[in-house]
């Protein structure tokens, strides 16, 4: 096996190359070489793909709040210039609670996601530690 | 007949903003031409007036006044300015990264970019012509009902960024290997994952001592930008560097210890930084799709796939082969001459004054 496919991802066809780059092959070839040769895992490209995907899915509550809050104060900066007085006062009042809410849940945001990304390193750290504490351990 | 350009927002560092300013010069062949922005010009722009100032400019004594629009992620406010006002109307469109390559990152931007499209449809009946910076963007222009569409590149004077002396190298990291470089803003078409991915296996597999070095503006989609840097840490992929945007000065010290130019993007309008790559003879490794294929020509190596491994592969091969950078170098200096700002001023000039007839 040499690349285990993922969804193809074409967007739109190669434009303005004209003529195949006879080096293309080459880097094809080479590449598939080298996972015929195990050089490579197999599923090597597929494998990160679909990690960088897991990555990408793990969106906290936090920042699903976030855009909700963003998204509130999106409608809530509509305003209607030709509204009286009265009903332009209390589109303001809206708009501002959205925006106080947005700019609180945001001062929380920023503490936690250090928190997070603390956290996150020092797993990895441990994770490295146990590696090479494997890769050392005779026997 | 005056010409004067208009920007949604004008920022320093960036390639609308930078290509109205140099467009400027040669719009003043024809007549009084200054820039004006939407939004309140970035302090770092300078000459630049809110657009509020175009109605108190001096009057010219031809009456003729054409406007030149640029095209930005919103014009809901440009397009209102628009609206029952005498002067024709160009647009310069830089392109528009597509919507669903934001969804999942970040929806808002996802949705103004669809109501960005919506806009510039809406503009198809209002403009008089349309300038795009490549056949690509011109075709999907024609796609969305426009005609009288001229492809003109972006009036760049490379030797202006070639000339910037050294700097102290101190926002750039001290690097002792291969350097592999992007540079671009962290957004999802820039597709800075397959960028992490090719040097996973570069640096994994095939060049140990490389670095890669993620130039560009990191303020915007923090979903995005977040989930690089975790991936990064998940991968205990060393020699990655996100140095932000830089200035002019450090800018052309990463050309200048740049050894391969690297872009995964799935969707460029043009990119101008492929065209710095090789006025620094950057050998130049990119995926062709959208805009990039038709920018590198046969100057680089053009990418039928956006696999990783042929991404390295083909890093790799650059890094080992002298004779092929030699080549590609030659190549490169050809390709630039295409782009040379005197040149391209010129068919700007024509093209405009084709366009309006």
């Amino acid at each position: 096996m040499e690349h285990r496919g993922r969804r193809p991802e074409t967007g739109s066809p190669v434009e303005g190359v004209t003529g195949a780059d006879p080096i293309l092959a080459e880097l094809h070839e080479a590449a598939g070489e080298r996972y015929r040769s195990g050089q490579y895992p197999a599923g090597m490209e597929a494998d990160l793909g679909d990690h960088f995907d897991a990555v990408a899915a793990r969106r906290s509550h936090r920042q699903v709040r976030l855009d909700l809050l963003l998204s509130s104060l999106d409608d809530a900066s509509r305003f209607d210039a030709d509204a009286p007085c009265e009903e332009l006062a209390r589109q303001l009042q809206a708009h501002t609670r959205v925006l106080r809410e947005l700019l609180a849940e945001l001062v929380d945001a920023l503490g936690a996601e250090r928190t997070d990304e603390l956290s996150a390193r020092v797993d990895l750290l441990l994770e490295q530690v146990a590696r090479r504490g494997a890769a050392t351990t005779p026997g | 007949m005056e010409i004067h350009q208009v920007l949604v927002r004008a920022l320093p560092a960036n390639a609308v903003t930078k290509d109205a300013l140099a467009l400027r010069p040669l719009l003043r062949r024809f007549g009084p031409s200054e820039v004006f922005s939407f939004h309140r010009p970035d302090p770092g722009v300078p000459d630049v007036a809110p657009l509020a100032a175009y109605e108190r400019r001096p009057a010219h004594p031809s009456g003729e006044t054409v406007l030149l629009l640029h095209s930005w992620f919103d014009h809901a406010g440009v397009v209102r300015f628009l609206e029952g006002r005498p002067e024709r109307v160009l647009l310069r469109y830089h392109g528009g990264a597509r919507p669903e390559q934001f969804e999942r990152f970040d929806p808002r931007f996802a949705r103004t970019l669809r109501a960005a499209r919506e806009e510039i449809r809406g503009l198809r009946h209002r403009v008089d012509g349309v300038l795009t910076a490549s056949r690509h963007n011109a075709d999907e222009l024609r796609g969305l009902g426009f005609e009288r569409v001229a492809v003109v590149p972006p009036v760049e004077d490379m030797t202006a960024l070639t000339a910037e002396p050294a700097g102290d190298g101190g926002a750039l990291p001290a690097m002792d290997g291969p350097v592999v470089t992007f540079v671009g803003r962290l957004a999802p078409n820039k597709a800075h994952e397959l960028l992490i991915q090719a040097f996973h296996v570069l640096k994994t597999y095939l060049c140990p001592t490389a670095h890669l070095v993620l130039a560009g503006e990191r303020r915007f989609h923090a979903v995005y930008r977040l989930a690089l840097e975790r991936y990064v840490a998940e991968l205990a992929l060393p020699d990655v560097h996100f140095t932000g945007p830089l200035t002019n000065t450090a800018l052309a010290d990463l050309y200048r210890r740049s050894d391969v130019f690297l872009c995964m993007s799935r969707y460029e309008g043009f990119c101008v930084p492929l065209v710095e790559a090789m006025a620094f003879g950057v050998p130049v490794v990119a995926w062709g799709v959208t805009a990039v294929g038709e920018t590198v020509g046969d100057a680089g190596i053009v990418l039928d796939e956006p696999r990783p491994a042929l991404a390295a592969e083909a890093v790799a091969r650059v890094l080992a082969d002298g004779a092929l950078r030699a080549r590609l170098r030659a190549r490169a200096e050809a390709r630039l001459r295409e782009f040379d700002a005197a040149a391209v001023g010129r068919r700007m000039v024509a093209s405009i004054e084709a366009v309006l007839g």
